[in-house]
């Protein structure tokens, strides 16, 4: 008698794995797997790194600031292609359609899209302006490219999540609820990209009135204005235009700065306190021409803050073609609105320019 | 000697309740100019330089709570010993950068400190002690930090040594006496207050 395939000695064959075809769809309603890609430590420790690096690392000096502004770039283009997948899966869970798979045209779409707007944003500078104020700042650094290699493991990791026979086909957290949580994660981290904005504003002595700083001598313009302030002192330029039919020699003989403050000392003479500026030498402008002389004033002006000495008295005195003409005076205060500013929106500079036409 | 673990606590208390704040002080505000003497690139422009960031020096002030196993059975049980206890402890670092005000983390990332932490339960049983103080350098979220603990109530003593990693610690502990040597892997939860000053 032959033997049938009823034969209880024949070995049992395997069933026939199913035809794999480009439109077969995973499981609709899935809720335990439609962001499988992204609930993975892979995955999560990618948008752990993004975030880190954007809010931590990247103003702190922990680590160099070449390796700071890569970090971030790797870890998006890793986790950002799957958050768009896995918004289209949402909205497919949603709308009670299935599911479409991570390594179909979705995938490939999500990574040609965002590579597209990475490599945009950071090589043409039209494109940066108008996409970075409502995503956020992006610098546009030619380097920052190398970085586009990690649109492939992004791919990668989709097609190897998708194969069910990979371990990582199923999430490591099969709760619903920690899909949607992993999304929002990740969509937050992705949004959240803006660096801290309220960086350090520092004192500057600045002219208390700015007409004051200011003088004309029979046709010669001048202008004081504090071109730089810190914690070793100050720096005031005189700009000066001759409005002259003749050459003009001009020279800082004596330029003081008292400096006093409101909090009482017990050392009165210690309230006060009064240096002088470099002295540089005489400058001749021909008629038409326009010149400066810089007036340095080295001295500790860190202590002199911490002591409340804010207050200035600056008294030049000019000799114009060998003549003294009277000793000009102006009030200062070294001070600043604010312990902090955005940097995005430079503090408004005083105005220094009193509009003479030509000065500059 | 029992209403000094009180008054500790007291404090301890005060200083958690005071939650998580930073303070900027004005001292040392003006930036840094490289050579005053030197005049602006332009000096038309009218438009001052910039200064310079001098760095900043922060101070931290962080209290909370430590809980955690002790992996040494002291007594030949089975059952594991655990312990709880409250800490507060000083970090002083150096930046050279300073902080940006709405930054997510404003604390010091590198420097020295110490600590001075009360044990509340230990061998499984309420026990006020031993109170411990080290000094410790700390980097990002690691430190490491070596000291002497003292209990109060048994007068026995011996040193000590902690590393940490995030919110997770290891202890190991020798007292000399009945209570011999503890090796201790948990968790603290703490409050920081920050305390900035431009350098």
């Amino acid at each position: 008698m032959p033997k049938t395939s009823r034969d209880p000695t024949a070995t049992p064959q395997p069933p026939a794995p199913a035809r794999r075809t480009r439109r077969t769809p995973h499981q609709p309603h899935d809720a335990t797997q439609w962001a499988n890609t992204l609930v993975h430590p892979v995955a999560l420790g990618a948008i752990f790194v993004l975030l880190l690096n954007d809010h931590v690392l990247k103003v702190s000096t922990i680590l160099p600031q070449w390796l700071t502004g890569k970090l971030s770039d790797f870890a998006g283009l890793f986790f950002f292609p799957l958050l768009l997948v896995a918004l289209v899966r949402a909205l497919a869970l949603v709308a009670m359609r299935p599911l479409p798979r991570w390594s179909g045209p979705w995938g490939w779409g999500a990574v040609l899209a965002t590579g597209s707007v990475f490599t945009a944003c950071k090589l043409w500078p039209a494109f940066n302006q108008a996409f970075t104020p409502w995503w956020g700042a992006m610098v546009p650094d030619p380097t920052d490219l190398w970085a586009l290699p990690m649109l492939a493991a992004s791919l990668a990791w989709m097609h190897r999540c998708q194969d069910p026979r990979s371990p990582v086909h199923k999430p490591h957290f099969q709760h619903a609820s920690l899909q949607w949580l992993a999304v929002a994660v990740a969509a937050a981290a992705s949004i959240a990209t803006s660096p801290p904005r309220m960086a350090r504003q520092y004192p500057m002595w600045q002219f208390s009135n700015l007409q004051t700083a200011v003088f004309e001598d029979k046709g010669l313009q001048g202008q004081f204005w504090v071109s730089r302030s810190g914690k070793t002192g100050l720096g005031v330029t005189l700009l000066l235009a001759n409005r002259r039919s003749a050459p003009t020699t001009i020279e800082v003989t004596q330029a003081t700065l008292l400096i006093s403050g409101t909090r009482q000392q017990q050392d009165p003479t210690a309230i006060n306190r009064q240096v002088l500026a470099v002295a540089q030498p005489p400058i001749t402008l021909e008629p038409g021409q326009n010149g400066w002389i810089d007036l340095p004033i080295p001295f500790d002006n860190n202590d002199a803050w911490n002591q409340g000495l804010r207050n200035g008295q600056m008294t030049v005195t000019l000799k114009i073609d060998g003549q003294t003409i009277a000793p000009l005076r102006f009030s200062m205060q070294h001070s600043h609105t604010s312990a902090h500013h955005s940097r995005f929106h430079t503090p408004e500079i005083p105005k220094t320019d009193v509009g003479w036409e030509g000065l500059r | 000697m029992k209403n000094l673990h009180f008054v500790i606590l007291g404090l301890f208390t005060a200083h958690i309740a005071a939650g998580c704040v930073h303070q900027h002080s004005d001292r040392n505000a003006p930036g840094t100019i490289e050579d005053i003497r030197k005049p602006p690139r332009d000096p038309y422009s009218m438009v001052p330089q910039q200064p310079g960031d001098p760095g900043e020096q922060l101070t931290a002030l962080s209290t909370g709570a430590f809980g955690g196993v002790d992996l040494l059975d002291a007594d030949g049980s089975q059952d594991p010993f655990f312990t709880l206890g409250v800490e507060t402890t000083l970090r002083m670092g150096q930046s050279p950068r300073s902080h940006f005000d709405d930054n997510f983390l404003i604390f010091p990332m590198k420097g020295w400190g110490g600590s001075l932490g009360l044990e509340l339960v230990g061998q499984n049983r309420f026990h006020i002690g031993p109170l411990h103080a080290e000094v410790m350098a700390f980097w990002a979220a690691f430190s490491a930090s070596a000291g002497y603990a003292f209990d109060i109530d048994d007068l026995e003593h011996g040193p000590q040594l902690t590393v940490n990693g995030g919110p997770m610690f290891i202890r190991l502990r020798h007292l000399f006496g009945g209570q011999g040597t503890s090796l201790v892997i948990g968790l603290e939860v703490k409050l920081p207050q920050v305390w900035v000053e431009s350098m």
